[in-house]
């Protein structure tokens, strides 16, 4: 028996085989040369923060996905300030250069997001939306030193770290802190809080349950669901036979239109009050929340209601650049003016030096829709001074503030 | 009692909608050999195409009608260009080819219509409903009952008094020997294609107004939808609803009784045990061979 016959082909294969090493080492010596060329390439292309007349900011969002809807608009704000701020001269003689991926709410596409950001030197990355990114993102950010600025989202856990940078405070704060408010001014009652199952909701119900106790209410249940559920009919009947007088939301403003959307079925509405966080005081969330309910409608938002910023340059902006004025675009055009700000303060627009300049603002009126935004090197958290909205002809007003 | 009650009704109107799904999964697999896995995207497809006709100015209806027209064309063309080319004796095949397309669907709706979403889909149905107790069984629920019992019938009817109904029958009972019959085969499969397309636009249509209207929409559907087709038995058309009702009733009770976030894994606990348990589902027949 030779299987080098019967098969064929072996012979041939011992042959060749003495060539290998030396195919190798050729193949080698030609990846790496490729690699170099590319790396050589890529020093003398324009792309890098490095590069002496941009100034690259990253922007990991979802334009696409559950909350696509919300986050689009805010991201169309955005760039419209920095392209504002572009056609006026840019910021210290340099022009921003907005790098724009959509993360489609997904951690990991967000995670390839940073990486390109970092790979590119971006001097910041900011623009994000939604509480399932940061908390993937924000690993990174911190072994490269890049500030992380401004989520419209909420992450507990990055709260900790030297380089994320947020303006509104966590969901779970603000809720805390209205559920008071509301009791003052509604009266006392029996509370039950519907959440989206994303990182740290079950800390927020914790707290918000805690708030409820201290400001002597009642708490009647807690009810959570994937974020995407289709059918959030069970959950409205079982807050239904509890009989609350306050439901609290602690949902994207999708999963709480589609609860909403639900509750109106259903034929149920909290005795007192429907509250929420900045998460759904937003034109998507209220376009589908039945006129019934208008009334019970109150959330809390860190910038000013559209009614309020008829006059601003944001909105100028806005309108030149052919994007609805609403509270999400708003939201977006505010970030962006505070991201403007900080490159202005920092005396090189690096990160080093924006994290510097920020640490340093001490009610610092950085934007025309934003309260006035206080950091320190233990406090990165910028606005505290709340706006609560109620509903009037359709859209959010300012009915209060909290201190 | 008031509640558990509440959610039975609200489950078994969810469930007759998983059925409605599961049934054309079921209805394909009977006709054509191959189960669809793309079958729920295609539908949320046809569904933009409606949005967006109807976003442009067009009466909600008349787009509602132009995209039952247009998904009985897509229908034909998703079998003429994609399921039927070298699909003689090719099992493993057509099902990635149906993976594939469940794929390819996904990314079409994030590339043309993704941006933005979810939308608000326009109102179909009225608002409102009967109250039975504390819970309200909506208009909306109500009339998807009757448009699934209405669809059952009509297939029904074609099955029994139609030569077509009696062709597809006979192609789900042995195909080999349908098509030694006579039976053409492949048109008969294409015609399964031109009627399933509808039925799936049907059902997104159903569920795009009270949820929103987005490229994943109809995933947690197609689950719900197997797993029915699996308790009910995957060769049985009737037994989808059945198993529909089952898994919406389940997974209804699971949500409000032990927690959301166990409403899916609940619908695949059921899956796993009527396979393990009962491998042809509650009405499905085994398959026989004869060697």
């Amino acid at each position: 028996m030779r299987p080098s016959r019967r098969f064929g082909f072996a012979r041939k294969k011992v042959q060749k085989s003495t060539s290998r090493p030396r195919r190798w080492i050729t193949r080698g010596v030609m990846a790496v040369g490729l690699v170099a060329l590319a790396a050589v390439a890529s020093a003398c292309g324009d792309g890098a923060s490095g590069s002496s007349d941009q100034i690259v900011l990253g922007i990991s969002v979802p334009m696409s996905g559950a909350v696509g809807s919300s986050c689009k608009p805010m991201n169309e704000g955005m760039v419209a300030w920095f392209d504002h701020v572009n056609s006026s001269g840019g910021v210290h003689g340099k022009k921003l250069k907005i790098d724009t991926r959509d993360d489609n709410y997904q951690a990991a596409n967000s995670v390839t997001n940073t990486r390109a950001f970092i790979a590119e030197k971006a001097v910041a990355v900011t623009g994000q939306c939604g509480s399932i990114q940061p908390p993937a993102q924000m690993p990174l950010l911190e072994a490269a030193k890049i500030p992380y600025l401004f989520v419209f989202g909420s992450c507990d856990p990055c709260n900790k770290d030297s380089m994320y940078f947020n303006l509104m405070p966590d969901y779970g704060v603000q809720l805390q802190k209205e559920i008071p408010w509301v009791f003052e001014h509604k009266g006392k009652g029996s509370v039950a809080i519907m959440t989206s199952a994303t990182p740290g909701a079950a800390a927020i119900t914790t707290n918000v349950e805690d708030a409820v106790k201290k400001a002597g209410g009642t708490f009647v249940g807690s009810y959570s669901a994937p974020p995407g559920t289709a059918d959030m009919t069970p959950f409205v009947l079982k807050m239904k036979s509890k009989h609350p007088d306050y439901v609290v939301l602690n949902m994207t403003p999708q999963d709480a239109a589609v609860l909403t959307k639900a509750m109106t079925a259903q034929n149920f509405a909290p005795a007192k009050a429907l509250v929420g966080s900045s998460a759904i005081s937003q034109a998507s969330y209220l376009s589908n929340v039945s006129p019934s309910l208008y009334s019970k409608v109150i959330v809390s938002s860190d910038v000013a209601a559209p009614s309020a910023a008829t006059k601003t340059d944001c909105a100028a902006a806005l309108k030149a650049a052919k994007v609805d004025i609403n509270s999400v675009t708003l939201r977006g055009c505010g970030t962006a003016q505070v991201v403007v700000s900080a490159l202005k303060a920092a005396k090189q627009p690096t990160s080093a030096g924006v994290v510097e300049a920020l640490e340093s603002w001490q009610n610092e009126k950085a934007s025309e829709v934003y309260p006035p935004i206080s950091f320190t090197k233990d406090n990165h958290i910028g606005v505290s001074n709340l706006y609560i909205f109620g509903v009037k002809d359709g859209e959010f007003n300012v009915i209060g503030q909290l201190s | 009692m008031e509640l558990a009650i509440s959610v039975a009704v609200n489950g078994i109107a969810v469930g007759l909608l998983i059925g409605l799904l599961s049934f054309i999964l079921v209805f394909l697999n009977k006709t054509t050999g191959t189960a669809n896995f793309a079958i729920g995207n295609i539908g949320m497809f046809e569904a933009f195409i409606v949005y967006e006709l109807f976003r442009h100015g067009m009466n909600v209806w008349v787009a509602v009608v132009l995209g039952l027209l247009a998904s009985m064309v897509l229908g034909a063309l998703i079998y003429q260009v994609v399921m039927r080319p070298f699909s003689k004796g090719q099992a493993a095949n057509l099902l990635v080819r149906t993976v594939g397309l469940y794929l390819l669907f996904a990314a079409m709706a994030d590339v043309f219509f993704g941006s933005g979403q979810p939308y608000t889909f326009p109102k179909l149905l009225p608002e409102g409903g009967i109250s039975l107790g504390s819970a309200v069984i909506s208009w909306s629920s109500l009339i998807t009952v009757g448009l699934v019992l209405v669809i059952v019938a009509l297939f029904a009817a074609m099955f029994r008094y139609t030569e077509l109904g009696v062709q597809f029958l006979a192609v789900a009972q042995r195909a080999s020997v349908a098509q030694l019959l006579g039976i053409r085969v492949r048109r008969l499969s294409m015609m399964a294609y031109i009627m399933a397309a509808p039925l799936a636009l049907l059902v997104a249509l159903l569920v795009a107004p009270s949820q929103l209207l987005s490229s994943s929409m109809m995933n947690s559907m197609l689950l719900y939808a197997f797993a029915a087709a699996v308790v009910g038995g995957f060769s049985s058309l009737g037994g989808t609803f059945v198993g529909g009702i089952i898994i919406g009733l389940v997974t209804d009770y699971v949500a409000t009784y032990v927690g959301g976030d166990l409403s899916l894994a609940s619908a695949l606990v059921i899956m796993l045990l009527a396979l393990a348990v009962r491998p042809n589902g509650l009405f499905g027949v085994p398959q026989v061979e004869r060697l």
